[in-house]
């Protein structure tokens, strides 16, 4: 009786600082209605939780079947409270959320663009790394679990986390491609898609890769047929990363490439294959070739940039494992590797930043940024207007300019040290953004446009 | 010192030939020339802005060692959406910064003035005026409703007009002052002013001047 009277009172205790803290949240100032109506859910949750709690405190238990059956009510409602007070306090710091606002409008666009209506936000975290949260899916699971209908969430309602510590740095904003790509993977279902176009004898290879690999060892059929899951677990994991990977590519060009070189060389990471993704090595492979593929190679390569040299060499870097998940997974991605990149063009469609799109502006966007002027307008040739910058174009000048070492600062900006410098092409880009999508909304204005 | 005619600043934002000429005045996102009647150009606010609030201590010092980090308790950061409004009452003081970025060659200078729309709300925009030559970046605006009612601020509103001035032998440009370079409303920089106010501090020391009751006498 005493341990019972213990949940009752956490429950009860738990309920109302989460009251408390939606309460608190909901005071703060609101960046999106998506916002609004995940707070609205939470709450929705809190509430109903509460009134059970509150009924089940109020009957008497006579049995001990149905003292035992509360009390698993009571802790399953106790683990429920405590993930929506997680999620809440994910939530809690609004401001935070519109920190790469421009990042934010562009994903939107693009999810319009890849006909992706799923609501997603932009969090600032005190993580290390850039993350996809698939929150919806996640709330869904919890609430089939809660006593009433609470309705069902967008289950691609997701989350982007980016470090805090870098929310003004638009150049390794980039790196939110990557994340994207994890939901338009999971929105249009793609890990399936590249499964079904795999031909059958390719299909029947892969099979045969994958209990190879699992036999290693093993005498046991049941246990066979358990390591041979395993293994494909870990290959739906690393089609997924490639995936995105390259759909990150597709959209942000080189821009997205350079974000992933710069973070991973500077730490010395050579990344070894694990259950969730593969090797560092095989990923800058995977992304140089797809740069080859798209025309970029010869557009963006900057002679003497070590970071790109480095970067073919790390990915012709042998990748030993003794895990037999990892060997079966790795033989199986060298076979698909051209059904996954087939798969990620498909799905980006006319939606692909393609190297002319960079290019016809790549002089006059670099002759801004040399100025100290943000790169958010071209002139118009032979007419008295200006067209709006393409976003994602901004972002591979911003990198371009990064790159090359600043030209022409030294003498411009001599005070400026080399963080101050990326500080300030990293406003320039924001602005330039900024200044480019509401130039693009007067002309759809103007015009009468939708969208 | 000469105000630049709205034919000259039409041709300094647009220049006819070389978008990159040196003497180009980049005001962005770009006015087009036919809204250019006036020799001025109008200035918007943009969706940032820095609110002051209560905190305990008791003054804003430049001398102090601390004063950098009681500013950043004093001013918070808030970004207001096109669209919606931020209502800045009586007697209350807020930065804001215009939309507009602004970037200067080295022959021009420019004033920041309120329109008078606003002006006749109670509102005044900017008490450091002067944008000098070479200057880049987003203009930080110092606004105070020194009216008896709310008024409400929208990102978008043209607040202010900029008149540019010819200049000679201007900075050189490129030579970014402390506040040069933002995007967003820049906190005070007092403290980096206390080495200059220590100067004059040992000044103080060498001249001893003091009130005539303290003269020692004889």
């Amino acid at each position: 009786m005493s341990e019972m009277l213990r949940i009752d009172r956490i429950v009860e205790e738990q309920a109302e600082s989460l009251a408390l803290l939606l309460s608190q949240v909901a005071l703060r100032q609101s960046p999106s209605a998506y916002y609004d109506n995940l707070l609205g859910y939470l709450a929705g949750m809190c509430a109903r939780i509460r009134d059970e709690v509150s009924q089940e405190i109020a009957l008497s238990a006579t049995t001990e079947e149905e003292r035992l059956a509360r009390d698993q009510l009571l802790v399953f409602c106790s683990e429920a409270l405590r993930s929506i007070h997680f999620y809440v306090e994910c939530f809690e710091h609004a401001d935070e959320l519109t920190a790469p606002a421009p990042m934010m409008q562009l994903l939107r666009r693009m999810g319009d663009r890849l006909s992706i209506a799923k609501p997603f936000l932009l969090k600032g975290s005190t993580e290390f790394n850039y993350t996809y949260w698939p929150v919806g899916r996640d709330l869904n699971r919890l609430a089939a679990g809660i006593p009433g209908d609470l309705g069902v969430l967008d289950s691609h309602f997701a989350v982007f986390s980016f470090p805090m510590s870098l929310k003004r740095d638009m150049l390794s904003s980039c790196a939110l491609a990557h994340e994207f790509g994890h939901l338009v993977v999971d929105s249009k279902g793609l890990v399936e898609d590249v499964g079904s176009r795999l031909a059958p004898e390719e299909q029947r290879r892969m099979a045969e890769i994958l209990e190879r690999h699992a036999r290693t060892g093993v005498q046991i059929d049941f246990e066979i047929a358990t390591r041979v899951n395993y293994a494909n677990h870990v290959l739906a994991n690393w089609i997924h990363e490639t995936l995105a990977d390259s759909i990150g590519l597709l959209l942000f060009g080189p821009a997205h490439f350079y974000t992933f070189i710069y973070w991973v060389i500077p730490m010395g990471s050579y990344g070894a294959d694990d259950v969730e993704h593969p090797s560092t090595s095989y990923r800058l492979g995977l992304m140089l070739r797809g740069l080859e593929a798209l025309g970029w190679t010869d557009t963006v390569r900057i002679d003497g940039d070590d970071s790109w040299q480095q970067a073919e060499q790390m990915s012709g870097l042998p990748r030993p494992s003794d895990d037999y998940r990892f060997q079966a997974a790795s033989e199986c991605m060298a076979l698909m590797e051209d059904v996954v990149w087939q798969v990620a063009q498909d799905c980006c469609g006319a939606a692909w930043f393609a190297p002319q799109d960079y290019t016809s502006a790549q002089d006059r966007m670099h002759g801004l940024l040399q100025r100290g002027i943000p790169p958010a307008e071209l002139l118009v040739p032979g007419a008295q207007r200006f067209d709006p910058a393409h976003p994602v174009a901004i972002l591979n000048a911003a990198w371009d300019f990064y790159r090359k070492g600043f030209p022409e600062w030294d003498s411009c900006f001599p005070s400026l040290s080399r963080c101050e410098r990326r500080a300030f092409v990293n406003r320039l880009a924001v602005k330039a953004m900024e200044v480019a999508f509401v130039l693009a909304a007067q002309h759809q204005l103007e015009s009468g446009e939708q969208g | 010192m000469s105000v630049l005619s709205a034919h000259e600043l039409q041709r300094r934002i647009w220049p006819p030939d070389d978008p990159f000429a040196p003497n180009r005045i980049f005001v962005v996102p770009t006015p087009l020339p036919a809204s250019i009647h006036n020799p001025s150009v109008d200035l918007c606010l943009g969706n940032h802005f820095i609110v002051t609030r209560s905190v305990r201590f008791s003054v804003l010092d430049a001398c102090e060692e601390a004063t950098e980090k009681t500013v950043s308790s004093y001013q918070e950061r808030v970004f207001v959406p096109f669209g919606d409004k931020l209502v800045i009452h009586p007697g209350t003081f807020i930065l804001g910064v215009t939309w507009q970025y602004i970037g200067l060659p080295s022959d021009v200078q420019a004033q920041v003035l309120a329109r008078s729309t606003w002006g006749r709300a109670g509102l005044t925009v900017a008490t450091a005026v002067v944008v000098h030559s070479g200057f880049l970046g987003t203009l930080t605006l110092e606004l105070v409703n020194h009216g008896s009612a709310p008024v409400a601020l929208y990102p978008g509103a043209r607040v202010a007009q900029m008149v540019f001035q010819k200049v000679e032998n201007g900075t050189a440009a490129g030579a970014l002052s402390k506040y040069a370079g933002q995007t967003e409303p820049a906190f005070t920089r007092m403290h980096e002013e206390r080495e200059e106010l220590k100067q004059w501090a040992q000044i103080g020391e060498k001249v001893a001047f003091r009130k005539a009751t303290e003269l020692p006498e004889g």
